[in-house]
């Protein structure tokens, strides 16, 4: 959770806004903070613009973004993605340096007064926005699973319940360096997906099942990650051929959701997860084709 | 006369795997036929007698045809067939050709050609087209090729004789008897149905064993090890990026693929090196007969080589050394590499 902003003008180290977003956080004295304003100048000087650096105090790390008029440094706690909200303090400065023009500014600090509302309007937006509906999951054995995007801040999270908190999982999915982690907990197998800086997912299933069936989950949670927002086309001169592999069924379900996004034909069929498994079988042979 | 004889002791030691061979060979022929029939109808309306005959020449400038050995093996086969009457350059209809003659055939097939090659079809018409204008053969597994070949691949068709192979070489014998792991490869795998075929035979022998399978076709690969053989402990690779280990595997099987290769004396030596001293080689590979014509044709038609005489077979395993036994009616056959 981020705690505290600070941006301060990087060629005089003047601090021209801070503010404290998070009540548990201590006031920083007036002398504390000048005393962090000049470490922060002397260690900044070496940074180049869009360079980014962090560093850790106790109890919180700072995170610190330069552009090409600004030093934006964020206070955190310890379990944020630093990588994720050095974007985000990047996108903060290149506000600030929208809304004003530093170059012919007159030493008033009450101009910047109105950075408030753009910051709380930035702020908003960074945060996680859940955008989906019910899921029919098929199986017992699939628990439920959650898509995230970065870029957009947004998440998709399908549970039989409400044990999870989406926010903690997204967390915890960032903090592996590797890109799959299977972590067991008592009777449950997490699967943590990263398919690329901004894309990830979280796969929750019951660990008894066997490891072939666990392989095909994770393989279809993969393809579902990757393609949650794609649309494919039908080779329709493979429907016939496609019958020889697939029950007729299928083959007309893969058909009939051609033109829609997965994570909409996730939320519109009985039994989505296993239309998922089909369509990336049918990918697989090129029966479809991902519109890049 | 020992030909005859060689079919009659296959058809006394095995008559209902025997029976299913004629069938379907017989099934290959009747399908090939059809479908070139089927291209050359519209190039022969109206061409009822010697009077109204095609001249050859007209239809190479119509229809813009390079490859004149094609067209002349093409209208032989009709020929042949007595779907048509060649005078020098001139040809014309022996008996209608009816407009639904793939369809009307499919009706008289074996199971197994149907199941494997019936999606081909679609494919064949343009491919015989392509292949008479000199039109260059697409990757083996390009567009629809791929979904037609896992068809194809997985089918009965290519599982009996698969099967036929193992038993040709007594497999499980052989691993029974085995002390240590046995490393064993599946060279050419496709989609993986053979290598699963190979891993459901081996470990119903009860043996300790180490399963490769790998392809040309990265796209075969992908389907082998994403779908058809997923959560199998079978290492998939792709010999784009990799080759198999030299002097490591204690059995090679390789179906239906030399006549894919270039230069397949090369590749047997490819594979010898691959295989430990007393390593067996095994597998399937047809030689050219007036009974599998249609099969080598469409073999070409899709960009093989076609199958070998036998003895340009033999030739290429003598090249490396490598003494050939071989089962000519289910195309079955075996060597080793002498320690």
């Amino acid at each position: 959770m981020i705690r505290y902003i600070i941006i301060i003008k990087r060629d005089s180290g003047v601090l021209l806004f801070d503010k404290k977003l998070s009540s548990e956080f201590p006031d920083i004295k007036s002398d504390l903070l000048s005393g962090m304003l000049v470490a922060l100048r002397n260690f900044t000087k070496e940074l180049e613009i869009g360079e980014l650096s962090t560093f850790f105090t106790f109890d919180q790390k700072v995170s610190v973004a330069v552009t090409p008029n600004l030093v934006v440094v964020i206070i955190l706690d310890k379990a944020d993605s630093e990588v994720e909200w050095q974007r985000r303090a990047l996108l903060v400065g290149d506000a600030f340096e929208k809304a004003f023009n530093l170059k012919e500014w007159k030493f008033d600090l009450g101009v910047f007064n109105s950075f408030h509302e753009t910051l709380s309007t930035l702020l908003t937006g960074f945060q996680w926005k859940k955008c989906s509906s019910l899921v029919n999951l098929e199986t017992p054995s699939l628990d439920g699973f959650l898509i995230y995007n970065k870029n957009s801040t947004q998440y998709y999270e399908y549970f039989s319940d409400n044990r999870y908190n989406a926010e903690e999982l997204i967390k915890k999915a960032e903090g592996f360096s590797e890109n799959e982690v299977l972590f067991t907990q008592a009777d449950k197998s997490f699967i943590y997906l990263k398919i690329d800086s901004m894309q990830g997912g979280i796969l929750v299933l019951d660990s008894r099942i066997p490891q072939d069936k666990m392989q095909r989950y994770s393989k279809t949670f993969n393809f579902l990650v990757q393609f949650a927002g794609k649309i494919y086309t039908f080779q329709e001169n493979l429907k016939e051929p496609a019958k020889k592999l697939f029950s007729e069924n299928e083959v007309e379900n893969v058909l009939h959701n051609q033109g829609k996004p997965l994570i909409n034909i996730l939320e519109t069929n009985s039994q989505p997860f296993q239309l998922i498994e089909s369509i990336r079988r049918f990918k697989l042979r090129q029966i479809i084709n991902f519109k890049t | 006369m020992s030909k005859t004889l060689t079919l009659l002791g296959a058809f006394l030691r095995h008559p209902r795997i025997f029976m299913t061979l004629i069938q379907t060979l017989k099934s290959t022929r009747l399908y090939m036929n059809a479908i070139v029939a089927e291209y050359f109808k519209p190039l022969l309306e109206g061409a009822l007698s010697e009077a109204q005959a095609v001249s050859l020449p007209e239809l190479i400038q119509q229809k813009s045809i390079k490859n004149i050995a094609l067209l002349d093996e093409l209208v032989g086969l009709l020929q042949k067939t007595n779907f048509i009457q060649r005078r020098g350059e001139r040809i014309w209809l022996k008996k209608p050709i009816p407009a639904d003659i793939v369809a009307q055939t499919e009706q008289k097939l074996n199971r197994l050609v149907i199941e494997a090659f019936k999606t081909f079809a679609i494919t064949l018409r343009k491919t015989v087209e392509d292949r008479l204008k000199g039109i260059p053969v697409s990757e083996f597994d390009a567009g629809e090729l791929r979904i037609q070949w896992d068809i194809a691949l997985r089918g009965d068709f290519y599982r009996f004789q698969r099967n036929h192979a193992f038993e040709f070489i007594k497999f499980k014998d052989l691993l029974k008897k085995s002390a240590e792991t046995a490393n064993i490869l599946d060279y050419g795998c496709g989609s993986g149905d053979g290598t699963k075929q190979i891993y459901h035979y081996v470990k119903a022998a009860n043996a300790e064993f180490n399963l490769e399978a790998c392809d040309v076709s990265e796209g075969l690969i992908e389907i082998a090890q994403e779908d058809e053989a997923l959560g199998l402990p079978i290492k998939f690779f792709s010999l784009k990026n990799q080759k198999p280990k030299s002097n490591y595997y204690d059995f090679i099987f390789i179906s239906q693929v030399l006549h894919w290769h270039e230069n397949p004396t090369e590749l047997l030596a490819e594979l010898k090196s691959y295989l430990k001293p007393n390593g067996i080689l095994f597998g399937v590979q047809s030689t050219i007969s007036k009974r599998i014509y249609q099969i080598d044709l469409f073999i070409r038609l899709l960009g093989g080589g076609g199958f070998p005489p036998l003895a340009t077979m033999e030739s290429w395993f003598t090249a490396n050394n490598l003494l050939l036994t071989y089962d000519s009616t289910f195309y079955s056959f075996k060597c080793t590499k002498k320690g």
